[in-house]
């Protein structure tokens, strides 16, 4: 394995172990890692379960293709890749399943895509604050979470990998496997949205 | 209303290079520019806030806390998932 710069010697070694099948060392990396995982993917789909089942499946293909891991690129961004496609993944699977079960539904109810993602229940995070200010963040975060819904999904991550994690253009566009370019249009795209539906609430 | 100025940038062009490089290098000639805009026009001044304001938002919320017992399945999921992967593959022979 290449010794990649920005890894720790330790680090090394964990993935190391992990790829010869030491299964506490495996279990270090996902300890490490697993907040982190959750965290983002959470940030994309703006939903408990599903950010749950995306951390479930990431560290499952992480298991299972440890080995292809050459150390050319951050691990971490090695690990982005797989959580990023397994977003992907689940957006075509859940487009499949609606497609399916819309087939027998009546026309009025065949809404586009992304206007039936958000109506989906959002499931919120507890947070410690006082209650008069529970009722104000609790808007906040449901605009703030309708309105990123509302992005197409290579654009919601772009969004979340550059302007919430700020990771550059170049990383961004290393983890999409696309180029800087269209990583830079997929994030202007996406601010102008996002910009259009919070203009109202953020304008003073 | 919206201004053009002919000799430097029209709006359109500010909301497409404010978005391409608001954090990257403000004394490229183009970000000159830019900064000359958006000193003589409000509209475009106040589309650059709200975008920031807009950011920051997102930065600010309030970052999900992976609930203990998700922590435990992970590991359970992946011990047994190769299992059940073997599995299959014996069915199907």
């Amino acid at each position: 394995m290449k010794h990649e710069p920005n890894i720790s010697n330790e680090e090394v070694e964990l993935i190391h172990k992990a790829q010869q099948g030491d299964q506490r060392a495996f279990t270090e990396l996902v300890k490490k890692y697993e907040s982190t995982i959750y965290s983002f993917a959470f940030k994309v789909c703006r939903d408990e379960e599903k950010a749950s089942e995306t951390m479930q499946d990431t560290f499952i293909n992480v298991f299972r293709k440890l080995k292809q891991y050459k150390g050319d690129a951050q691990f971490s961004t090695w690990l982005y890749q797989i959580v990023t496609n397994n977003c992907l993944m689940k957006r075509r699977k859940n487009k499949l399943d609606r497609h399916s079960v819309s087939l027998g539904l009546p026309d009025d109810s065949s809404s586009d895509s992304q206007s039936e993602e958000i109506l989906q229940p959002i499931h919120t995070i507890p947070l410690q604050i006082t209650p008069q200010d529970e009722v104000v963040n609790n808007e906040l975060r449901e605009r703030l979470d309708q309105a990123i819904l509302k992005l197409p999904m290579e654009q919601r991550i772009v969004f979340i990998l550059r302007d919430v994690e700020g990771r550059s253009s170049e990383e961004t566009a290393k983890i999409l496997k696309i180029s800087v370019a269209a990583a830079k249009s997929r994030l202007r795209r996406a601010r102008m949205v996002l910009q259009e539906q919070l203009r109202e609430y953020v304008t003073p | 209303m919206r201004t053009k100025h002919p000799e430097t940038l029209c709006c359109r062009d500010i909301a497409k290079h404010v978005c391409e490089n608001l954090d990257e290098n403000i004394d490229s000639p183009l970000c000159r520019k830019i900064k000359k805009h958006l000193q003589t026009c409000p509209e475009c001044s106040e589309d650059l806030s709200v975008l920031k304001k807009t950011i920051e938002l997102y930065r600010e919320y309030p970052e999900p806390i992976l609930p203990a017992v998700r922590k435990k399945n992970i590991l359970t999921a992946i011990v047994h998932a190769p299992k059940n992967e073997q599995r299959k593959a014996i069915r199907h022979r």
